[in-house]
């Protein structure tokens, strides 16, 4: 019954930090032996690092799929694929890069990706999604 | 979104977006207390706030943890269980204090803290008379009618919205009663420990 009452109390007091404002928060540190300054300092350092990390995920994840993408759509190219090849060729004419880009043939990955890149990646895969059943146009 | 039987997890997008939006320096000093509270409490372990503890500094075991929401095969945000990415990362947070106590290094999700397995019966005598001692050692501490009332909600394991609730109070206002009280239960806590039988 005590271990019941004093856990009870115990999670109350683990809210009342989950809930609290960061003077209350301080106040908790320094009732803990812990040094204000320094752990502002640990405090910053640590959540740049954390930042950072997560801004370097987000940017391998973006720039797999633009990799993803364009090798998807370079080999629909090659195979002649309906699909694919409206898709690239909408891209191309809404980036106004039709003069730069006329032999799709000739497209490599890294051109791909120049066209495709500030496009929703997600929704371009989503259009390709069906391209296997699409008849060739060669 | 990835769905396996019962779990849906989150994508990598989704957790990059969400540590992005909660971890400041604030919340980031939030789980610093939160951590050695939890050591203290469930574990009897006192943080020393030069070595740490099993040769962990708070920051890092904070740190470790949102980075292993970050790595591939890393932890996951299992967003049916915990909507919100800050009841995720408490939860972790749980699991991970836990798993460097016990030494048990193999990564646990979602650790329940240990229930002791019994119900509070409100009208047992043994709990009218804890209840009296901890309701005359707080009111030795100068505590207020409020916050005697507010304890005796938290002692029941109500949280504080479901405290707001059962005193018509708005949570700010309970927020504010339990700041003075935290102090006082403190005190009562360590006494209750260690003297009561």
């Amino acid at each position: 019954m005590k271990k019941k009452y004093i856990k009870n109390i115990d999670e109350a007091l683990l809210d009342s930090i989950k809930e609290g404002d960061s003077t209350y928060i301080n106040n908790i540190l320094t009732d803990e032996g812990i040094d204000l300054e320094k752990m502002n300092i640990i405090a910053e350092k640590n959540v740049k690092k954390i930042l950072f990390l997560a801004k370097a995920k987000a940017n391998k994840i973006h720039n797999d799929r633009l990799l993803q993408v364009a090798l998807t759509l370079k080999e629909g190219i090659e195979k002649g694929l309906e699909k694919p090849i409206s898709v690239i060729k909408n891209l191309i004419a809404s980036n106004e890069l039709s003069f730069q880009f006329r032999n799709l043939d000739r497209l490599g990955e890294t051109e791909i990706k120049e066209i495709i890149k500030g496009h929703n990646l997600l929704n371009i895969l989503e259009e390709l999604e069906n391209n296997d059943e699409d008849p060739a146009v060669k | 979104m990835k769905e396996d039987d019962i779990n849906i997890k989150a994508s990598a997008d989704e957790i990059n977006a969400a540590i992005g939006v909660i971890v400041t320096d604030d919340f980031f000093k939030k789980l610093i207390a939160y951590t050695i509270k939890r050591l203290l409490f469930q574990f009897h372990i006192v943080y020393d706030p030069e070595k740490g503890f099993k040769g962990q500094m708070a920051e890092d075991i904070v740190s470790n943890l949102f980075i292993s929401f970050l790595d591939e095969g890393g932890r996951n945000w299992y967003k049916n269980k915990f909507p919100e990415f800050k009841k995720q990362i408490y939860s972790a947070l749980d699991s991970e204090v836990s798993n460097i106590v016990t030494g048990n290094y193999i990564k646990t999700e979602n650790i329940e803290v240990e229930d002791e397995g019994s119900v509070l019966n409100f009208e047992s005598t043994e709990y009218n008379e804890l209840y009296n001692h901890c309701i005359a050692q707080l009111e030795k501490s100068g505590a207020d009618i409020d916050e005697l009332l507010v304890f005796e909600c938290m002692s029941k394991g109500l949280l504080r919205r479901e405290i707001a609730d059962e005193l018509k109070i708005p949570p700010e206002g309970i927020t504010v009663i339990r700041k003075r009280l935290d102090r006082k239960i403190n005190l009562l806590r360590k006494q209750l420990e260690s003297t009561w039988s």
